[in-house]
């Protein structure tokens, strides 16, 4: 009576098919990471403006791609009432996330301080970033029971401090490139894998 | 009579007394899935249940008649939308069974 005991499971792996399993937030994330190598990679003044026009651009889409490739192939659920808890909890992380790259940002500016100081060879505030992905992936992946967020967050904390030493504003493509094209590679698999097992239901056959 | 047929005849009230309703695989399938969100759509339940739309409609039907779950029908974009969310009662139907299955498996002998 497996159906009977796994309750937590089904409902664990219902959210997972639902939200997860075409890669669009994948491809999504990975996307976003497109200002931070810019800024990694050159002086480009425009790296804040892009910032913006990828969440203004791409969340859009995100959302959009997802009513129409993901909810007519395996439908759409309103979560009960454990996972909205979660999902409180995912805004409030959210909030805290914001809240702590604002203040690491201000942080940073300020020249001479404890961010310019290093610790093996990498200014200090790189670290607190390469911490500070490993922290907020962890806690979210946790959050949506995400686990791939946790290997994506890893990459991304390992290539900071290391971008910082070897590639920062050198116009070489620096490391971080590498979790981008993991993460957009991954969700385009897993995209293709998704139209593959889910295909459109006929307007005939639905009930 | 022997202690093993006793034990047997306790089991019997309980499996008699099985809300029959609920003791269908595929109403089963459908309440189990409806269980764990707030509400599904049909195309949520045709994907999660593997049954056909005929009879995911039927089977939804009777649950509907049992007063187990609420059904609304929409269009959305010119395409058939339809919602099925477990009521109050359905969602304890299902617990009760749940707990009467559970004691009857647990409790049988090897």
């Amino acid at each position: 009576m497996s159906t009977m005991s796994d309750l937590k499971k089904i409902e664990v792996n219902t959210f997972q098919m639902i939200f997860l399993s075409d890669g669009l937030l994948d491809i999504y994330l990975g996307l976003t990471l497109i200002p931070y190598i810019t800024w990694i990679y050159s002086d480009w003044a425009w790296s804040g403006i892009l910032n913006g026009v990828v969440f203004v651009l791409f969340f859009p889409l995100f959302l959009y791609l997802k009513k129409r490739i993901v909810a007519p192939r395996v439908g759409m659920i309103k979560p009960g009432p454990a996972r909205r808890r979660k999902m409180n909890l995912l805004v409030l992380a959210t909030i805290l996330a914001v809240l702590v790259t604002i203040a690491m940002i201000v942080f940073t500016g300020r020249a001479g301080g404890a961010a310019s100081r290093m610790v093996a060879g990498i200014p200090m505030v790189f670290w607190a970033f390469s911490l500070a992905a490993v922290l907020i992936t962890s806690i979210v992946a946790w959050l949506i029971d995400w686990p791939r967020l946790i290997v994506y967050g890893l990459l991304v904390a390992i290539t900071i401090p290391v971008d910082a030493v070897y590639f920062l504003k050198s116009g070489r493509i620096p490391l971080t490139v590498i979790p981008m094209l993991v993460m957009v590679g991954t969700g385009i698999y897993m995209l293709v894998r998704f139209l593959r097992r889910y295909p459109l239901p006929q307007m005939g056959e639905m009930a | 009579m022997s202690q093993e047929v006793e034990e047997r005849k306790e089991f019997l009230p309980i499996l008699e007394n099985l809300d029959r309703v609920i003791h269908s695989p595929a109403r089963l399938m459908i309440l189990t899935f409806l269980y764990v969100v707030e509400e599904g759509d049909m195309v949520y339940l045709h994907n999660q249940t593997g049954l056909t739309w005929g009879n995911l409609s039927a089977n939804v039907q009777k649950l509907k008649e049992a007063g187990y779950v609420e059904v609304k029908k929409s269009f959305v974009d010119d395409r058939p939308q339809t919602w099925v969310r477990l009521t109050d009662e359905g969602r304890q139907a299902f617990r009760d069974y749940r707990g009467q299955m559970k004691g009857v498996l647990d409790d049988l002998p090897d």
